[in-house]
């Protein structure tokens, strides 16, 4: 018989901790409650399948070259978790640390590049500004002539960036928690949170109530849902992202490529398929539908970078949810007016290389019931004190 | 050779058909071209490829339809007509009628197209437009041969083997899945498709009335759609089979009220 990666358990009536979510924060969260603070009495609720949302329809690019002190700390320590993940949860994640490149195409651009670089270099993260024909060094296929609309003028070129298989991450995540005892129920859906006198008493299922003194919301494209159940409003919008996986190709393409002024990016993986995607749909919504549009833009976009690919045909397109906060950073915090209520939202369209990280802090503050230093920064109320953690020039088409 | 293919856009079948108050609900979900139009248009643009000539795809339905032609474009076909056409409910008798409004005074050799739509398995559109067209027809073809701009040979599949039949153009013909492997969309298809000429027709361009339209122009009436009932969970015995059989056996007897 086949080892089963995860049980199934009979639901209990109570568990310390119940997460909400079952994608690769929530489970993160989970793994590292029980590896770094022995907490295993721990539900992970998942209405689909684990994996069913953004973790398991990311083109799963990992970077720190971040903007800002907060961001690039958080996702280098997430990058050198990632690291070590596969060796740790004893999983072939098939992480590939190839190199990122941030295509330039203005003065502007260049110009907010090389400040990324400087401010990566500063608290020790690898990054380099490029000229065009240092890229076509590296990028043998792309055309840096003066022919195409928006011409190339540099790159910001980040080595420890790459790919990673992204249901790997879920999967391995997932058995790693359950071997510690947390408990992963699927087709599961949480209904409401039951509050008494501003502390959590537990959650509702289509499958029955739990009770619980915890309760962390790891829920992404959904969030605004979870918390209207608090009645706590977050400043989150939430958007379709679209990607497509072409055909397979012999390996000519081996760094991940991003152009954010023609809004696309793309990689190559070990089977061979170019992975592309380009930004959010402009208007919010909550259906995953893919569209011609999509294609259409994106075809023409990537065209332009690299004219050999007009051969190159679709296999599939999908597209997932995003929750965007109005400075491009997540939310990861307790909430004041709700005792052991934890948010872990906000991560658009760049979250899931910050998964570790996020699980490994979410974890502590709820072992220890306070922030950690790491992600203080990311506290949910700072939209009310002005403290925004601007990353957009740093995370909107880069993912 | 001249081809006409007319296409269908149906629900993606892959994803969750939800169904409220006896209708489907299209709030959400993706639309395709039934997967037989796509095998269609793939045949079609292989005979002209081998003979010369265009291919025309024809959709009849709302502005997302367009969709669909566009996609069918991107695979290679050269033109199509959309037929904007909002007017709900139509079976097979009222789509057949119009589209032989749109073959009135055109030019063209073949009508290929799918055996029959993916949502609601139906299959009688093409043999109905043979009929109002009075051309020959053959149906669920796996495959082709000998081509010319007069005739070919067709290869039928029936259930007990396959007929091969001489047919002699023009003439509506409908294909099987197995005829060919539809190609994808390359990236340069995609781009060329959104100029490629579309020709947006609405049912009074082609001199049609509310008589021939919707429910009046149909002979049949869909009431209300059901879901089929989920499955019941199934129950798992698990220990020693000296145990566990015969409490098998007995729930199938109890249960399921099988005789011993
Ligand atoms: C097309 C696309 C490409 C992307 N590319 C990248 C990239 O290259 N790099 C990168 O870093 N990030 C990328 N992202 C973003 C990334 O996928 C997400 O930020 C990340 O996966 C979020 O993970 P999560 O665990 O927080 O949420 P999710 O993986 O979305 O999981 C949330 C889970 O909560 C469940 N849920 C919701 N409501 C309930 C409820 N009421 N009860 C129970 N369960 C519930 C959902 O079913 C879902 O499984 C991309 C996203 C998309 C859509």
């Amino acid at each position: 018989m086949t080892e089963r990666m995860w049980n199934n358990h009979e639901m209990r009536s109570s568990y310390d901790v119940v997460i909400i979510g079952g994608g690769a924060h929530g489970l993160a969260t989970a793994y590292y409650l029980a590896k770094n603070h022995g907490i295993t009495n721990i539900a992970v609720i998942e209405q689909k399948f684990i994996g069913y949302g953004g973790s398991g329809r990311n083109t799963a690019i990992l970077r720190s070259n971040y903007r800002t002190e907060e961001g690039i700390l958080f996702y280098d320590q997430s990058l050198k978790l990632y690291e070590d993940l596969a060796q740790e949860l004893d999983y072939n994640l098939m992480f590939s640390q190839q190199g990122h490149f941030t295509l330039g195409h203005s003065t502007a651009s260049m110009q907010a590049l090389t400040t990324r670089a400087a401010y990566n270099r500063a608290l020790g993260v690898n990054s380099t500004i490029l000229d065009p024909p240092e890229i076509k060094k590296m990028l043998p296929e792309i055309d840096i002539s003066n022919h195409p609309r928006y011409p190339i003028m540099g790159a910001l070129y980040h080595p420890p960036g790459g790919i990673i298989r992204h249901d790997a991450v879920v999967w391995s995540y997932a058995r790693g928690a359950d071997q510690r005892g947390v408990h992963i129920h699927q087709l599961t859906e949480v209904q409401d949170i039951l509050v008494e006198n501003g502390e959590v008493r537990g959650v509702k299922t289509n499958r029955g109530t739990i009770h619980c003194k915890q309760v962390v919301s790891c829920v992404a494209g959904w969030s605004s849902e979870i918390c209207k159940m608090v009645g706590i409003k977050l400043p989150l919008v939430t958007h379709p992202l679209q990607a497509l996986v072409t055909t397979d190709y012999k390996p000519w393409l081996h760094h991940v490529v991003v152009s954010s002024t023609l809004h696309i990016y793309l990689s190559q993986t070990d089977r061979g398929e170019l992975v592309c995607g380009n930004g959010i749909d402009h208007y919010p919504h909550y259906g995953m539908r893919s569209t011609l549009g999509f294609l259409e833009s994106y075809a023409a976009h990537l065209l332009e970078l690299f004219p050999i690919l007009h051969n190159v045909t679709v296999q599939r397109q999908w597209a997932g949810l995003c929750d965007m906060t109005p400075d491009y950073s997540p939310i990861i915090s307790m909430v004041d007016d709700v005792d052991g209520f934890y948010i872990n939202c906000g991560w658009g369209t760049w979250g899931f290389k910050g998964s570790p990280a996020s699980g490994w802090n979410t974890a502590q503050m709820v072992a220890e019931r306070k922030t950690p230093d790491m992600i203080a920064a990311f506290r949910h109320d700072r939209y009310v004190k002005n403290r925004l953690v601007g990353e957009k020039a740093a995370a909107s088409v880069g993912n | 050779m001249e081809i006409i293919v007319p296409i269908r856009q149906v629900p993606d079948v892959a994803l969750n058909i939800r169904v409220n108050e006896g209708k489907v609900v299209e709030d959400g979900v993706s639309f395709v071209i039934s997967s037989w139009d796509e095998t269609a248009i793939e045949g079609a643009l292989q005979m002209t490829e081998e003979l010369g000539g265009e291919v025309t795809l024809l959709g009849i339905g709302p502005e997302r339809v367009s969709e669909a032609l566009r996609k069918g474009l991107a695979m290679g076909a050269h033109k199509a007509i959309h037929v904007l056409y909002e007017e709900g409910q139509t079976d097979s008798f009222g789509y057949a009628k119009i589209m032989a409004k749109v073959m009135e005074g055109r030019n063209y050799d073949l009508i290929l197209t799918g055996k029959q739509a993916q949502d609601t398995d139906a299959g009688l559109t093409a043999s109905m437009l043979a009929e109002f067209l009075d051309l020959p027809q053959v149906t669920n073809i796996i495959r082709f041969s000998d081509l010319a701009v007069d005739g070919m040979t067709l290869y039928r599949k029936g259930d007990h083997g396959t007929e091969v039949i001489g047919i002699k153009l023009p003439a509506v013909v409908t294909v099987n899945d197995s005829l060919n492997e539809p190609r994808l969309a390359s990236m340069r298809g995609i781009m060329m498709a959104k100029k490629k000429p579309m020709e947006t027709l609405s049912p009074s361009d082609l001199g049609m009335g509310a008589e021939e339209l919707g429910l009046q122009g149909s002979m049949t009436e869909v009431l209300k759609f059901e879901k089929p009932e989920s499955r019941k969970e199934g129950e798992r015995f698990e220990g020693d089979e000296t145990e566990t059989v015969p409490m098998a056996i007995q729930k199938l007897v109890s249960e399921a009220k099988l005789a011993v």
